[in-house]
């Protein structure tokens, strides 16, 4: 019988390609599975094998454009009967011959003859599939494979069997499923979907489950950023974090006396985050080493102020950066702040706005925290942490009077950072906070 | 005009094929050498007599497209994976290519684009470009990135290509490329090389 050779499909709307190479020549006994010519459409080859053996007959040369469906070669499986068939394809062990072309000596490895049963007596195409469907009828499953094939959404055909006469093994499955892609994004979904990678401890895993002890959750791209970038910080960076604590008692009194006009005017709130903006601006450039970067084996000092914001959301926490902070006026601060997080809690952010950014706060007074250390955004080499605002019993002028106080927390980068500089930049920020107006008058 | 195989990313090919694992590899190639795609014609792609007197290698790749330079100052990134069928190629690359943006971006490079069939573009630069093979039910996607290369010699050993990105817009090589090496946190291609294969291997959206 004549089965003619196509080109297939590849999908995407490609209707032509280029026949690059054949990998077998004219007259060339040919099994299935084996590859006989290459085809390439943009920067994509692909090595199209023969579906039944036979014998080949070229009928296009290389190097010449065909359509998909173009007949390029015929087999004529009455040939079959010259094959040993059952076995895997046999490893390609030469190199598409290119005419004029140097070739350095092929590996010398043993063929890939693989075990399966050899077929001497002349067969017809229907004969060998029929011989090869008895041969290859799957081994039945236990249970337990059962389950977890059907549990994980597999077919027995995608795994190989490891066990007596190729049965699938617990240990097959789970190590199809180690090696499986992870979920592609789903516009682009060229496999089945993933569940997270299984371990040995699969099934005590899905008992829990059963059970409601444990939720199992794919960590969202959000999650699995956060999780990337607080380990590279902790990995890279010398962090280390020194405190001090700021009295917000004029703050507050500024803020209670201008609060009303500013927001008549600006149509917006003075919070206390463009208080800590602007003087960490001030201390930056007080303390440049805090607003420089390692790179490789140099140090670049950045002579611009894009500072980032931590903004919590549902979904986790992203540092929106506000660019050239030096150059914004409080109500400008306070406006883009208010949109940071407006946009943050509605997930419209764009990447361009979390990107970059010369030194990082995080209020985590917000939700209470009265002290912590925070970690690094690299490549940054320093980050302020606010904290909760609480009355406490302080000494001012040899008397114990009640104060509004905040803990401030600077983690910095001592590879880049001495201690003194960290203290003398923290330092500043509580300078400019228990005296704010110094900041309008850049003293 | 002697043409070699480029063999870098056989044995990933070779081991994807048995055991059906998906593998990354990350190198920086070890000497200038100019690599064409499958189908490409030399002659019409290279300035061979520039090649054959500096005694620079000419290798033929598994993956499709025009010739590049490799030289110690790019970074390959080659993937191999279990992928039955012909399909979903360009969705292939584009998920490929999102990853590898993604693998960047973690080393401080960002605003890159995917840009033409597969190449990787900064502004209406091109910093890197990548082709896919496919056969016997196993992918291999090939990745250069062009960290901080010797451009000059993509001017003396390549010729302008006979078939261009609609972006290219007719542009010489030099005007055309770009190098990531601004961009990035780290500064020597195998710092970077590590560093990215870490990367890469930590991301699980691929």
């Amino acid at each position: 019988m004549i089965v003619e050779v196509k080109i297939p499909e590849v999908g995407e709307s490609i209707t032509e390609g280029l026949l690059t190479t054949w990998l077998k020549k004219d007259g060339d006994v040919v099994k299935a599975g084996e590859e006989l010519f290459e085809l390439e459409t943009d920067k994509i080859t692909m090595g199209v094998p023969a579906e039944v053996p036979g014998r080949l007959s070229t009928l296009t040369p290389e190097g010449e454009t065909v359509e998909i469906g173009q007949t390029v070669a015929r087999i004529d499986t009455d040939a079959a009967e010259q094959l040993t068939v059952g076995a895997p394809p046999v490893e390609e062990k030469e190199e598409p011959k290119l005419a004029e072309e140097f070739r350095p000596e092929p590996k010398a490895e043993p063929p890939d003859v693989g075990e399966g049963p050899v077929i001497s007596a002349p067969a017809g195409i229907e004969q060998v599939k029929a011989k090869l469907k008895k041969d290859f009828q799957p081994p039945s499953l236990s249970p337990t494979v059962s389950r977890m094939l059907r549990e994980n959404r597999i077919a027995p055909e995608q795994i190989s069997g490891s066990g007596k006469g190729g049965r699938i093994t617990r240990d097959d499955v789970i190590e199809y499923l180690e090696s499986r892609p992870v979920k592609p994004p789903p516009e682009s979904a060229p496999e089945e979907p993933a569940r997270p990678a299984a371990s040995a401890g699969t099934e005590a895993l899905t008992e829990a489950e059963k059970k409601g002890r444990e939720t199992r959750v794919p960590l969202s791209p959000l999650r699995q950023r956060i999780t990337e970038r607080l380990v590279q910080a902790q990995q890279t960076a010398a962090i280390l974090t020194t405190f001090n604590e700021a009295d917000m008692s004029n703050v507050i009194a500024f803020r209670g006396k201008h609060k009303d006009k500013f927001q008549k005017q600006f149509d917006v709130n003075l919070g206390f985050m463009s208080f800590f903006i602007k003087a960490s601006v001030d201390a930056l450039k007080t303390i440049p080493q805090v607003n420089a970067r390692i790179e490789a084996d140099e140090i670049v000092y950045q002579h611009y102020y894009d500072i980032g914001i931590a903004v919590g959301t549902e979904q986790g926490l992203v540092v929106p950066v506000l660019q050239g902070a030096d150059q914004l006026s409080f109500a400008q601060i306070e406006k883009k702040i208010a949109d940071f997080a407006q946009r943050a809690r509605s997930r419209k952010l764009t990447l361009q706005e979390l990107v970059g950014g010369c030194f990082t706060i995080s209020n985590g007074g917000v939700y209470g925290s009265l002290l912590s250390t925070p970690i690094l955004n690299p490549p940054q080499s320093g980050i302020l942490g606010m904290h909760r605002i609480q009355k406490r019993p302080v000494a001012v002028n040899e008397e114990i009077v009640i104060r509004p106080m905040m803990y401030l927390a600077l983690s910095y980068d001592h590879r880049i950072v001495d201690g003194a500089q960290a203290v003398t930049f923290l330092k500043r920020i509580v300078e400019c906070i228990e005296d704010p107006e110094r900041m309008f008058l850049e003293i | 005009m002697n043409i070699g195989s480029y063999k870098n990313d056989d044995t990933l090919l070779e081991r994807t094929r048995k055991d059906r694992k998906r593998r990354i590899h990350v190198y920086v190639p070890e000497q200038v050498q100019v690599v064409i795609g499958r189908g490409s014609r030399a002659e019409a792609e290279l300035h061979g007599h520039s090649c054959t007197e500096d005694g620079v290698p000419v290798l033929r790749r598994r993956g499709g497209g025009c010739a590049v330079v490799l030289d110690s100052g790019n970074v390959v990134v080659a993937v191999t994976e279990h992928a039955p069928g012909f399909g979903n190629n360009k969705a292939h690359l584009k998920r490929l290519g999102q990853w590898l943006m993604h693998g960047l971006e973690m080393l401080g490079v960002t605003g890159l684009e995917q840009n033409g069939v597969s190449d990787l573009t900064c502004g209406d630069r091109k910093v890197g470009g990548s082709c896919l093979h496919r056969s016997r039910d196993t992918l291999l996607y090939s990745a250069s990135l062009l960290v901080n290369p010797d451009l000059s010699l993509m001017e003396r050993y390549l010729k302008l290509p006979p078939r261009e990105p609609d972006y290219r817009r007719g542009r010489s090589h030099l005007e055309f490329v770009g190098t990531l090496y601004p961009r990035l946190w780290a500064k020597q291609t195998e710092e970077l090389a590590r560093q990215l294969a870490e990367a890469l291997s930590g991301i699980r959206t691929l």
